[in-house]
């Protein structure tokens, strides 16, 4: 049998690896590598926010189309979408603009119309759903287990640090995959983050 | 030289299980750390020495036999290390009316394989060929043994030679053949008279096989005066080397290197050695402006213009009587800055693209000259081999998706890979193979480039 392809983009050098390293667990704990594979090991990576919400200019790299149309010569049959909000949503609501999950959406399809497309717009970064599912990712650490949050997780402007602070060090390309193997995704429905939900959530497109 | 090189095949080669690598005019190798490109230099090395030297000198080189064969499982049989090369050459066929009886004599850098035929004919065209070694541990587990060589091409007209563990047979003489003298040692390393026409084109094919890794240290260090061969990978004879540059620059090397190397280190408007007590000096001379020039001890030449003249060197650098046919610069960018990376690859461009020069010829019957080339025939330059991690070389207009190789490390072994069709057919300026490799979009192909079944065949 064939197997489907998925093709991952992302924002940040820390997420090439830690969203195909997601999508391989999903892969593993749901069986489904006989019927999907990745199209490489590294997501294809917009090295910032900036440049993929950018308008398009191919020249210059920038543009949700443009790293679509890069992701699409690796002939994908799903495309996953993952990038950090920090301010972003909150910004585009305050202007009365567009959600941002639907602007990449319908950007993206503008583009990649007849593909599966998921948007995962992380609130407020990739890392609040470590520190969300912390019991899971960093269980020997007293530090992280015995933190009680002042605010919502979501209202932490630099989650890296609070990583920092209990781990000693955070470097999201040497730590941000190896953490990320670690979140429960499989109870993803059910996780105090939205934007978890949401991941699962795409993530059981792939589900036959 | 008119035998170009078209492929690499490695079996149980280090970290490469099995691999085939297709080689360009100019071929970019590119990977993560610890993928393998180094090591497909060192295969490349390894049959050099082993035709140049020995086999026991190339293993040796390497920590022994067991050094370079790949590692099989706890109890599996023990794996045999395969090695080939593929080339394609010219063959001129020409009537024996319009070919003098006598007077040839050799010479080591020919472009073309002469059949001296009664028919009246005159017909230059390319054939194929192949020349690969099969080498497995001795059964006492102590040692290695050749149980195959094979050096053939797909023309009758040009003969070849067939090995197993026991015998040595021509291809064209089946019925005959002769014992293995050293089970240890390769038929092709053995001297040119004794080999048939394809042998020799092999033999030279692999004797210009060149790799280039230099150092500023091995560069600046004082040297131990020897006389000009090949470059030294490392470039730790360069002194001997620019020496010798009245001569070189019969072949216009110091022109060219100069010119290259002034727009790589601006200022820089002589290099030269100097012999003190039985060792070479790298000295090079810098326009000071209006402070005049001065002459400065190599030691003060920055390690990106060290590895540069290294670089242009190896490029250019043909010693007498020898030949080239891949160079291989591992690491290119290493202390490079990224404006003197577009020189180096447009010299390593040019070089392949050659000059025009005299036919010359190898020929298995004797003969003074032959009839004018084609008027379209222009004999192009060696091939060259460059790896990288360098995304600002990958974004130079020379380097296309078709000269990239990718190789990557793939549960537990090193595979080479081409770029996706997807990626090939789409990419068009101004976006470059390094604008995708830097968003990690550059894909290569489902499919790792596997050897044929039957490892010697000659291909399709």
């Amino acid at each position: 049998m064939t197997r489907k392809r998925i093709a991952a983009i992302v924002e940040g050098q820390g997420e090439v690896d830690a969203v195909p390293a997601l999508i391989r667990q999903w892969l593993t704990q749901n069986n489904l590598h006989a019927r999907w594979q990745l199209v490489t090991e590294k997501a294809v990576c917009a090295k910032g926010q900036a440049n993929l919400l950018a308008p398009l200019q191919p020249a210059f790299q920038r543009g949700v189309e443009y790293f679509v149309n890069a992701a699409l010569r690796a002939d994908p049959d799903f495309l996953l979408i993952v990038l950090d909000a920090d301010d972003a949503c909150r910004e585009r609501a305050r202007k009365n603009e567009q959600p941002l999950g639907a602007h990449v959406l319908e950007r993206a399809r503008a583009v990649a119309g007849h593909k599966e497309i998921g948007v995962v717009i992380a609130d407020r970064e990739f890392e609040a759903w470590f520190l969300h599912h912390r019991t899971a990712v960093v269980p020997t650490c007293p530090a992280a287990q015995a933190w009680q949050p002042t605010r919502e997780i979501e209202a932490i402007r630099d989650c890296k640090k609070v990583l920092e602070g209990w781990l000693g060090s955070y470097a999201p390309t040497a730590d941000q995959a190896r953490l990320a193997k670690r979140l429960p995704l499989a109870e993803g429905a059910k996780s105090p983050s939205r934007s978890f939900q949401k991941l699962h959530k795409e993530l059981s497109r792939l589900l036959p | 030289m008119a035998v170009r090189l078209t492929e690499l095949r490695l079996q149980n080669y280090r970290s490469f299980e099995d691999a085939r690598l297709p080689l360009s005019d100019l071929t970019i190798v590119i990977g993560e750390n610890a993928s393998g490109k180094s090591t497909l230099i060192d295969a490349i090395e390894f049959l050099r020495d082993a035709v140049v030297d020995s086999l026991p000198f190339a293993l040796e080189r390497r920590g022994g036999f067991q050094g370079v064969l790949r590692r099989g499982r706890d109890g599996e049989a023990p794996r045999v290390l395969r090695l080939a090369i593929t080339f394609e050459l010219d063959v001129l066929r020409v009537s024996r009316s319009l070919v003098p009886p006598r007077g040839y004599s050799s010479d080591p850098r020919a472009d073309v394989v002469v059949i001296v035929d009664d028919a009246n004919v005159r017909e230059l065209r390319r054939a194929r060929g192949l020349y690969g070694l099969a080498v497995r541990p001795r059964g006492d587990g102590r040692g290695y043994e050749v149980i195959e060589e094979h050096c053939r091409s797909d023309s009758d007209e040009l003969d070849g030679f067939s090995r197993d563990a026991q015998k040595i047979r021509p291809s064209r003489s089946a019925d005959h053949a002769d014992p293995v003298a050293d089970p240890e040692r390769l038929h092709l390393a053995i001297g040119t008279g004794a080999l048939d026409s394809i042998a020799s084109v092999a033999q030279r094919a692999v004797r210009g096989l060149r790799a280039s890794r230099p150092t500023w240290t091995a560069i600046t260090s004082p040297q131990p005066v020897g006389s000009p061969s090949a470059l030294a990978p490392d470039g730790s004879n360069l002194g001997d080397v620019i020496s010798d540059w009245h001569q070189l620059n019969v072949e216009r090397v110091y022109d060219w290197v100069m010119a290259r190397l002034e727009r790589i280190a601006p200022g820089i408007v002589d290099v030269r050695a100097t012999t003190h007590v039985g060792r070479r000096y790298i000295e090079f001379e810098q326009d000071h402006g209006k402070d005049g020039r001065h002459a400065l001890p190599g030691e003060a030449m920055s390690h990106g213009t060290a590895r540069s003249l290294g670089i242009l060197l190896a490029l250019r650098y043909r010693e007498r009587f020898g030949s080239r046919s891949l160079v291989c610069i591992d690491e290119i960018e290493e202390s490079i800055h990224h404006g003197a990376l577009a020189v180096l690859l447009e010299a390593a461009d040019a070089t392949t693209r050659g000059s025009p020069a005299g036919l010359r010829t190898v020929s298995p019957e004797p003969i003074l000259a032959i009839p004018e080339p084609p008027s379209d025939y222009h004999p192009p330059g060696p091939q060259v081999l460059v790896t990288t991690h360098s995304t600002e070389l990958l974004s130079h207009p020379l380097v296309t998706a078709e000269r990239v190789r990718i190789v990557k490390w793939v549960e537990g072994r090193s595979e080479v890979f081409l770029v996706a069709d997807g990626v090939r057919e789409a990419l068009v300026p101004p976006e470059t193979v390094g604008g995708l490799e830097s968003i990690n979009a550059l894909f290569p192909a489902d499919e790792p480039l596997r050897t044929p079944e039957n490892f010697f065949e000659i291909g399709p």
